[in-house]
């Protein structure tokens, strides 16, 4: 248990990323000329997810895409929005009719996860359906959506200045704001990727976002990098979970043979470390890793 | 009403391209090829050179005969003889002091762009970066 968390309790949490609005008709075309895949406009809410690489095929950011009445809306999980919509205005063809909008002040994303959130999910109109997960419903000016994680989770995107309004209501007496080391454990359970993961720009197949590439969509960014990658086997690290008996801090570390450790996200709990590491490929299908010549700290390796 | 809507709900637009003073450098053959491919409509008709996102590199380039657009203040017109290239202010930063050449040749032939602005191009040269 978390020192000070009770496990009834509801938490919230505010999510770092940005936000950028596409409006204009060829929105979804030129959102596709750069990502990994190809975006299909999906009206149902349900998950859209791509990848911004450079040319050297390294993360730049990692998005979600939402079809909504008024736009495309795109959530990043970088925290420096302006360098993405720089990169995306710049792209812009001098006959397309596109703005590019900046919602990182205007919109909040947050995320109430718990035991018990019937009741929440009934304030907002939000059906609870078990089977189907992961579709965003636009209900009252906001945008939300049930998830099926462990505890259960509903995510938020609403207008930043109807915050106010949304904790007077009366929800605010049931949730509490979450600890960064709880909101860090939840996502370690969940596998939910944070910007930690991808700040120190790893190749998509190195933070488990292979999956965000498609081989047959032709020329975006880093294009031939992965391709050379996927032909050529050459993935040198991969993503995983550990625990570790000691407290450890996110950063680099050496394994006992001198390999880098990248500990991305971690979450204490009663001197145990849960965590999120990018470790060298050298280490698949072993359990336990030795880091920092201590024969005390192990990483116990867990799948991703 | 959506998550975007709503009275005096409105989000800033983001448009800071930097806009330079182009300057480009046409080679005879790229300049007699156009000539060529504009057959005496340089009078109505322009080359449109310009850049977008996408390709390996993270931009590729367009060049196409088109009308003289009718918002001419955003383009800088270059002349070249009888010809005007047209380069939109907003790939003005991407696009100056490239130079145009024409390749008369079956393979690999075509026009060819070299930026000094690009820190790496596709094989293809259609992309740079």
């Amino acid at each position: 248990m978390i020192d000070g968390e009770t496990p009834n309790e509801i938490y919230y949490h505010i999510r770092e990323g940005n936000f950028t609005i596409l409006q204009g008709d060829n929105s979804l075309d030129f959102l596709n000329r750069i990502t990994t895949n190809m975006i299909q406009k999906k009206t149902d809410g349900k998950l859209n997810l791509t990848l911004l690489c450079g040319a050297s095929g390294r993360i730049e950011d990692s998005l979600e895409v939402i079809f909504s009445e008024e736009g495309v809306i795109v959530i990043g999980l970088s925290t420096n929005g302006e360098k993405i919509r720089q990169k995306l205005v710049q792209g812009k063809n001098w006959n397309e009719r596109i703005n590019v909008l900046n919602g990182d002040d205007p919109l909040t994303f947050l995320t109430i996860y718990g035991q018990q959130l019937t009741e929440i999910a009934k304030s907002f109109n939000l059906e609870i359906n078990h089977d189907e997960t992961q579709s965003w419903f636009e209900i009252n000016s906001k945008l939300i959506r049930y998830n099926n994680t462990q505890p259960a989770s509903i995510d938020l995107i609403l207008q930043t200045e109807s915050l106010g309004d949304f904790f007077d209501s009366g929800i605010e007496t049931s949730l509490k704001i979450s600890s960064i080391n709880s909101w860090n454990k939840f996502c370690i359970d969940n596998s939910i990727l944070q910007y930690n993961e991808i700040k120190s720009s790893p190749l998509p197949f190195e933070c488990g976002l292979g999956h965000l590439i498609d081989p047959n969509k032709g020329c975006y960014p880093g294009q031939e990098i992965h391709a050379r990658i996927e032909s050529r086997g050459k993935q040198t690290k991969f993503i995983t979970k550990f625990v570790a008996n000691t407290q450890l801090q996110p950063g680099k570390y050496r394994s006992e043979d001198g390999k880098k450790i990248m500990i991305t996200t971690v979450s204490i709990i009663e001197d145990k470390t849960y965590g999120i590491a990018i470790i060298p490929t050298h280490f698949l299908g072993k359990n336990e890793i030795r880091v920092n010549d201590n024969m005390l700290t192990k990483l116990h390796i867990k799948s991703f | 009403m959506g998550i975007l809507g709503g009275d005096g709900f409105s989000l800033p637009i983001v448009n800071s391209n930097p806009i330079v003073s182009v300057s480009i450098t046409v080679t005879d053959s790229a300049l007699s090829q156009m000539e060529n491919t504009l057959n005496n409509e340089e009078k109505t008709h322009c080359l449109i050179i310009s850049a977008q996102s996408g390709g390996c590199s993270g931009y590729v380039y367009d060049m196409k005969i088109d009308e003289i657009p009718q918002d001419k203040e955003q383009f800088q017109i270059l002349f070249f003889g009888n010809i005007k290239i047209f380069i939109h202010n907003g790939d003005s930063h991407l696009l100056n002091g490239i130079e145009l050449d024409y390749k008369d040749s079956l393979m690999g032939g075509g026009f060819n762009i070299t930026n000094p602005n690009a820190s790496r191009e596709c094989g293809c040269g259609q992309s740079f970066g």
